[in-house]
């Protein structure tokens, strides 16, 4: 039985991308516009003495100063093109003025969802930001960069040490902190992203900062200290709503855990003037505990693959869930959430056991003692018939938070009994996953895995399936788990294929 | 045809006019590429008798009057004229080599005249500012610009030296001179916008006091140091480094930072403070590094690579030769090291073996 990210948990969390995709999201653009500054005199000058001239240097000194201003796109490129045209510049300014006319393409969203997420690929990451780190060690953004593809292999040691040294280097940095923040959080240590971010002097005058310091604090269990603080930044008119968009959602989140729902959902229209994809994801997830209603434009944002895949999930199209499930693993290919959502979507919704297979293995690159996701990757490779995998995947388990956890696991392990062939532990297994459930909060779950259950017995052709099938079905009139008409749909469609009558599992 | 205010003003009549010291001054200089100075003054050639040239820079009065304020403007132009007058005189007296110093200066009133008062600079004539040589397709190899760079550094210490900051080197104010012998000499010119300790200039409560487009990157982020020596002579280092890299380049390190710089982090996007920018900058200073080493006389590139990176280092307060960062009796920004480290390339490079071809050689022939 696989399993999937509990819906009462989500906050704000800094995504944690490389340096390049997190420029192209804005998120670390000036809070405060530069203001204008006259250079045309300047330029006018040095025009004046190429039109006289045409010497070559003085065009590259022009071009210099056009790009240096970020004078007009077309009066560079027609400079540019002069230079090339009349072959008498030095190779290096024609190089220049090459590179000038054909800018690398920006990747854009289609980049992101192609971005390999292989071992070689971060290994080739790796690489790169050694070599270029040994001529620049004092270089925050790229050992951040370092460090996130370090993470990506699970070199958890290796990737602290990076973060650490970036922190030291540029320690009121944006990118520098959020990326921090995120790493503590994937360590499970939110309390020490509190510890650094209170620390900042950023966090008192950036909106991005305040955010996650709220976030970092609530997911550490700490009381709220800047709430007050968000509130007047919210209200202070000094930020553009795009740089709200995070605070303002983290501040809404508060109020729903308070209970305050009329204050969330003002909060969330104000997260939702110009939200990125992290705002968009936290609304998404508030509609679906606290009735707040998502404009479904909204889920088209770029980047939005979290917002996406969960609402896919919610209406059952697990085609698609998976798809933005996998775009939302190589967005953040570290972290345990795509992972544990995309193998549960793949798993359960589509029975696409390779796929679920490949996306935890992904998530336990990073997160190898997760228990959920090792059980997830158990499921998958059980059902694939890979038992020895399936068995090295559940050894690595060192134990579950909470009941409901070790429930699920009970059922993978009677899941895999079945398949290695020793049906009665199997089915002691289960059994033990029912009772459990049955103990626990989560007796939704039941329906679930007696259906499971149900399924191995017909897969053996058991005399037990009847009396299984029917439990399972009038456990599933009275189950409100989402998933369960689904499982439930499955169950039919193997009882009609099955070499008994339906009327023996009436 | 010349407005009124043109017509009643002296500073743009004086050809043909004898000043002290036997000078004739030839015809204005309209625009003149090579022209060195601010947008407040004319220029025009001047000749002694026994062939001796000059080159004349006269205080421009009539913009004062075109200008929106006319006391605050003529204030300005007076006493930025004062302040480069007597920096230029000091320079000529303490023989700074490798500066472009006065060779006379006065005060004369031109009668028939509304704006009749002429106060000028008379400088030593260049041949060409470095652009023109270069592009004049004559052989200038590596080991010369690396010689020109050594000039560079060796005027810029001479004036730092005397507690001078230049704060405005770029391309067209590194004049060349005739030498005695058959080479030229490079020289910086052109103190119009130059810091000068215990004394005050217009141009000191600038945050950017030269031209923007080769303005260190604090400044165009409109960062101001509290150190008064990190904010001056700094900011010269980076020019030093900008100016090196356009001998062998044709670029700036401005435009090449700004090539490597993400849109939105641009100084002319950018509004927050300069510390959150620094790691942006660094790291793309780090990849103009790196793809300077390509660019430079392959016998030579790490070590000239080295010296732009001590040079230009965003983060100001790292800039200098690493020795004198090091060195608790000398000024972390002073240039005799660098001077060193560059006459040492020259010699190196003056005995290396000439590339076949392809880049990196730094050579140039038309």
């Amino acid at each position: 039985m696989t399993v999937e990210q509990g819906e009462d948990e989500r906050e704000v969390i800094p995504r944690w991308r490389p340096f390049e995709s997190s420029i192209r999201t804005g998120e670390l653009d000036a809070l405060s516009p530069a203001p204008l500054e006259a250079i045309e005199p300047e330029l006018g000058k040095l025009r004046d003495e190429y039109e006289k001239t045409r010497n070559p240097f003085i065009a590259g000194d022009l071009l210099s100063a056009l790009v240096a201003s970020k004078a007009k796109q077309s009066e560079i490129d027609q400079l540019a093109e002069a230079i090339l045209l009349s072959g008498d510049a030095e190779d290096s300014l024609q190089r220049f003025a090459t590179r000038l006319l054909n800018p690398d393409e920006t990747p854009d969203e289609q980049g992101d969802r192609l971005r390999p997420t292989s071992i070689d690929a971060s290994r080739a990451v790796v690489r790169r930001m050694r070599r270029l780190l040994r001529h620049d060690p004092r270089n925050a953004v790229r050992r951040v960069d370092l460090a996130l593809a370090q993470l990506t292999l699970g070199n958890r040691d290796a990737a602290r040490r990076q973060i650490r040294a970036a922190l030291s280097l540029a320690p009121s940095n944006r990118f520098v902190l959020r990326s921090t923040v995120r790493f503590l959080i994937s360590e499970n240590a939110p309390d020490e992203a509190v510890f650094v971010l209170r620390h900042s002097e950023q966090r008192e005058q950036d909106p991005w900062i305040l955010a996650a310091t709220l976030s970092a604090a609530q997911l550490a269990d700490m009381p709220v200290a800047h709430a007050r603080q968000a509130r007047e930044m919210l209200s202070s008119q000094d930020f553009a709503p795009r740089d709200l968009s995070e605070l303002a959602s983290e501040l809404a989140t508060l109020e729903i855990h308070a209970g305050r729902m009329k204050r969330a959902r003002l909060l969330f229209q104000q997260a939702l003037i110009d939200p990125n994809e992290n705002s968009v994801a936290q609304a998404d997830w508030a509609s679906s505990v606290s009735g707040l209603t998502l404009p479904q434009e909204l889920l088209q944002i770029a980047r939005g693959y979290e917002a996406r895949s969960r609402a896919f999930a919610r209406e059952g199209n697990w085609n698609a869930a998976t798809s933005e499930g996998i775009a939302w693993q190589r967005d953040e290919p570290f972290a345990l959430e795509p992972a544990l959502n995309t193998s549960y979507a793949a798993a359960l919704g589509l029975e696409d056991f390779d796929t679920a297979l490949e996306v935890a293995r992904i998530g336990l690159r990073s997160n190898p003692e997760d228990a959920l996701l090792r059980n997830n990757a158990a499921y998958a490779a059980a059902s694939l018939g890979r038992v020895n995998e399936a068995r090295e995947f559940m050894d690595g388990i060192q134990g579950f938070d909470d009941e409901s956890g070790f429930n699920t696991f009970q059922a993978t392990h009677g899941l895999v009994l079945f398949r290695e062939g020793n049906f009665p532990a199997g089915r002691l297994k289960y059994q033990e996953a029912l009772d459990g459930f049955a103990r626990s909060a989560r007796r939704d779950l039941i329906p679930m895995a007696t259906i499971l259950w149900a399924l191995e017995e017909i897969r053996i052709g058991s005399s037990l399936s009847t009396n299984l099938v029917k439990h399972a079905r009038r456990y599933a009139k009275e189950s409100d788990h989402p998933d369960t008409p689904l499982l439930l749909e499955r169950l039919n469609r193997r009882v009609a294929q099955s070499p008994l009558s339906e009327e023996q599992f009436q | 045809m010349l407005n009124p205010i043109d017509a009643m003003n002296a500073a743009l009549h004086l050809e043909g006019t004898v000043l002290d010291g036997g000078w004739t001054v030839g015809p204005r200089n309209v625009a003149d590429p090579n022209a060195t100075g601010g947008f407040f003054s004319v220029t025009y050639p001047v000749q002694k008798p026994d062939g001796q040239q000059g080159f004349l820079k006269v205080l421009d009065l009539g913009k004062a009057m075109s200008g929106g304020n006319f006391v605050d403007t003529l204030q300005f132009l007076t006493a930025e004229y004062a302040a480069e007058r007597d920096l230029c005189v000091m320079c000529g007296e303490r023989r700074l080599s490798r500066v472009v110093v006065a060779m006379d200066h006065g005060e004369f009133s031109l009668p028939g005249y509304a704006l009749g008062a002429v106060s000028y600079i008379i400088f030593e004539l260049a041949t060409h500012d470095i652009r023109v040589a270069l592009g004049q397709g004559t052989q200038i190899d590596a080991v010369l610009r690396l010689e020109y760079v050594h000039n560079l550094a060796v005027g810029l210490r001479q004036l730092h030296q005397n507690f001078v900051a230049h704060q405005d080197l770029k391309p067209s104010n590194f004049l060349l001179f005739p030498d005695d012998g058959s080479r030229r000499v490079g020289k910086i010119a052109d103190l119009g916008r130059a810091f000068r300790r215990g004394t005050t200039s217009p141009h000191d409560g600038h945050v950017v006091p030269g031209d923007r487009s080769y303005a260190p990157p604090e400044q165009l982020y409109r960062h101001v140091y509290p150190d008064e020596n990190t904010r001056r002579y700094a900011a010269d280092l980076y020019q030093l480094g900008s100016l090196m890299t356009f001998l062998f380049t044709g670029t700036t390190m401005n435009a090449l930072i700004a090539a490597e710089l993400p849109v939105a982090l641009h100084w002319s996007s950018y509004g927050d403070p300069y510390s959150t920018a620094l790691p942006y900058l660094e790291d793309a200073f780090s990849r103009v590094l790196h793809g300077l080493e390509a660019e430079f006389p392959t016998a030579v590139a790490n070590d000239m690579v080295r010296i732009v990176a001590y040079l230009c280092s965003p983060d100001a307060i790292k800039r200098g030769h690493p020795a004198a960062r090091r060195s608790r009796s000398s000024s972390p920004f002073a240039l005799q090291r660098v001077v060193t480290d560059i006459d040492l390339l020259v010699r190196r490079l003056s005995i290396a073996p000439a590339p076949m071809s392809g880049s990196g050689s730094g050579s140039v022939s038309a």
